[in-house]
């Protein structure tokens, strides 16, 4: 990694840690690709949480891995069921289980100090998982996810809506979680044992993942529709997803479909947010998966195109049957009358007063001068969105201590964990968030609130006119995002940025939700 | 590469998206006649507001250049290639309308190798328009005739692209000095 003259040779204020404490890999059980466990109501799930060896682009790496697989098993359900997961840490660290997106009961969201203790390593915890609605979700730790979720610790969760006709005619279904990971001549960069690192930007990986895997493949017959459920499961990296200029179908996102499909030329979907798109392969040959973005290097004061090709679709050249041909379902754009009913009910309140306002900052008063310095130049331009380490010599200095990413209270000046905010069940309200552009380093944010659903009603005054539910929203740096959260859910739920780096560094609140009132 | 307005098999959604987004931006602004505000305006939510630089010919006409990012489903605005696109809008105020000149609005790039037309000034003493280049010049000239295809009468505005203030800072001193000074030296664990 360059550095700047001066601080060359500089190493951020935290001991190396990498996993394992030194243990030969070829000790540990080479992880194996993830299996589906179709899962009914009332079943249980045995999920261990375990060191595992990966290779990838030949280095033999120690990672961790969900019941010694990559990503960790896929559960499919269908929508109302519960679940049993019987969890067990067997790392060198406490973990948890998160289960993103899921409007579940307060005591299984996983989060330790707020909703458990942390299972210490060696020990059990009994989630109960009910899924209430239909769509993609995900499961990781909320401890140090910096580290374990970096290290392979994710899985998908596929929850079948019990109409038939929920989704369009298609082919097959790809389940894709798309990751990153940092590795050098040695293997794995290391983390930092007693906080994070890289605090700034987040954890930018060098080397981009598919389902765990570098070069994703699919071979599918001439004219077939996939429909791809997308997760980015990275610490920070937002991607721009492309399938080699075949046409992209938007269907659904985090918690559910839109109001209306709408054609895309590319997906761009930020840390912890789903997408749900139809894809149509109409030509034999190769149609690359692409993550295309513009690089800005603060350095030199410039942008570059930037292109890491995923791995590709092979198409053959046999079309598929005329009974499975899909296409004319494909060029449709549907609506979903059904969605827009739902959310009728929320609108007579889209315009109400903002009940509260988060403003998104960050303070680097700890950060040596040179590195404040190099910030206050380097960011006199302020990109909406980074999809890259712009400022990696800086990015590789900071750490949990010396950046502290900041929630702040408009109203009250409170920021982080000492907001106060009580609402009861079923109230709505609406929250702007606004992303500072005068912080020492604006970023971008997906803000992820768990254990309830939001829509995003407008973006710098511009109203969102297809919704769909959320439980993960980008807000670019500089702009208003107001949101509608329906509280439907009691107890003490976090919300945070789901950058992990950024998390560590402070940049979540509680949110306490008590039972609606009951009348004898 | 603009405008990438046009997406998937019809690109439909995302011109009727637009024309919505400049609908309501449209819509709050003030009537004709009326003194604009300026960028300190509260409630105008553009993510960027400069002020445009008048020349001479301007002829003490003012004008503030708003972006706004582009409608999205996906929070942020970007081209298949990854590029942010921006809804450009400018707002002018005292411009005299004078008789065989029509105000044109223009992107071009930096280096003026690439020049597309923004649109007319209407006469709202407005004009919108998208662009998903890095980094953009605004410029505002008087033409002959008001559909323009080429920019050839002299400039009465201009402005540049906040990305403008990107700039290189490999040769900056502060870069160049080894000897930092003792508050910049990083207590780091071991070397301290």
């Amino acid at each position: 990694m360059p550095m700047l003259p001066g601080l060359m040779g500089l190493e951020p204020a935290v001991t190396p840690w990498l996993p394992g404490s030194g243990r030969d890999p070829s000790t540990l059980p080479e992880a194996t690709f993830r299996r589906v466990e179709r899962l009914s109501d009332g079943d249980t799930l045995q999920l261990r949480a375990m060191l595992v060896r990966r290779t990838i682009n030949g280095r033999t790496l120690v990672m961790y891995g969900y019941n010694g697989q990559y990503p960790g098993p896929l559960i499919w359900v269908d929508q109302g069921a519960t679940i049993l997961v019987d969890f067990r840490n067997e790392l060198e660290l406490p973990s948890t289980i998160h289960w993103h997106g899921v409007r579940l009961d307060n005591a299984f969201d996983g989060v330790p100090g707020v909703t458990q203790e942390a299972v210490q390593p060696g020990d059990r915890f009994l989630y109960r998982v009910h899924f209430r609605d239909a769509g993609i979700y995900w499961y990781h730790p909320h401890v140090r996810s910096d580290i374990q979720q970096d290290l392979g610790l994710y899985g998908n969760m596929l929850v079948r809506d019990a109409r038939p006709d929920a989704y369009n005619p298609v082919n097959r279904e790809e389940v894709l979680a798309l990751d990153d990971l940092l590795i050098d001549e040695r293997g794995l960069f290391p983390y930092g044992a007693e906080r994070a690192v890289q605090t700034l930007m987040g954890r930018f990986g060098n080397i981009l993942l598919v389902n765990g895997q570098p070069e994703y493949r699919l071979e599918v017959a001439k004219g077939e529709v996939v429909r791809f459920f997308l997760t980015n499961v990275s610490n920070t990296r937002t991607f721009n997803l492309s399938f080699g200029g075949a046409a992209i179908k938007l269907v659904g996102a985090d918690v559910g479909r839109f109001e209306r499909e709408e054609w895309v030329k590319s997906v761009v979907i930020g840390p912890a947010q789903r997408y749900i798109v139809e894809v149509m392969f109409e030509y034999p040959g190769h149609y690359a998966l692409r993550n295309a973005i513009q690089a800005i290097d603060h350095m030199r004061g410039r942008f570059s195109s930037h292109v890491d090709t995923l791995g590709a679709i092979a198409v053959e050249g046999q079309s598929v049957p005329a009974g499975s041909d899909h296409s004319a379902a494909f060029g449709r754009l549907r609506e979903n009358p059904g969605v827009a009913e739902e959310i009728d009910r929320y609108r007579p309140h889209f315009d109400r007063p903002v009940d509260h306002e988060l403003v998104l900052s960050m303070r680097g008063g700890e950060l040596p001068a040179t590195i404040v310095q190099v910030m206050t130049l380097d960011t006199l331009y302020k990109p909406p969105a980074e999809f890259n380490d712009a400022m990696p010599m800086m990015n590789y200095l900071s750490t949990g201590a010396n950046v502290t990413w900041i929630l702040r209270d408009a109203a009250t000046g409170r920021e982080n964990t000492d907001i106060v905010w009580r609402f009861k069940v079923g109230e709505l309200a609406k929250i702007r968030l606004f992303n500072d552009p005068k912080a020492l380093h604006p970023m971008h944010h997906p803000i992820h609130i768990h254990g309830q659903r939001f829509l995003v009603l407008a973006r710098d005054g511009v109203a969102n006119e297809n919704l769909v539910w959320k439980d993960t929203a980008i807000v670019p740096v500089g702009s208003r995002v107001d949101i509608l959260l329906e509280l439907s859910n009691p107890g003490d739920w976090l919300a945070h940025c789901h950058i992990s780096e950024h998390i560590e560094a402070g940049m979540k609140l509680v949110i306490h939700v008590d039972p609606a009132a009951t009348t004898n | 590469m603009i405008p990438t307005i046009a997406a998937g098999r019809c690109g439909r959604p995302w011109l009727t998206s637009l024309a919505l987004a400049f609908a309501i931006l449209v819509s709050t602004n003030p009537a004709v006649g009326q003194t604009r505000a300026g960028c300190d305006a509260p409630g105008t939510h553009a993510f960027h507001c400069s002020v445009l630089i008048p020349t001479p010919e301007a002829h003490g006409a003012t004008g503030v250049m708003r972006l706004f990012l582009a409608p999205t489903p996906f929070g942020v605005p970007v081209s298949e290639d990854g590029r942010i696109v921006h809804i450009i809008r400018l707002e002018l105020d005292n411009l005299k309308r004078r008789p065989g000149r029509h105000y044109v609005a223009w992107v071009a790039t930096p280096e003026l190798d690439q020049r597309r037309r923004l649109g007319s000034i209407g006469d709202d003493l407005q004009v919108s328009g998208v662009t998903d280049w890095n980094r953009f010049l605004v410029v505002v000239t008087a033409e002959p005739v008001g559909e323009a295809e080429s920019w050839s009468g002299p400039i009465l505005f201009s402005a540049s692209s906040p990305s403008g203030w990107l700039t290189t800072m490999a040769g900056e001193e502060i870069f160049g000095n080894n000897e930092l000074p003792v508050q910049s030296q990083y207590c780091l664990v071991n070397k301290c």
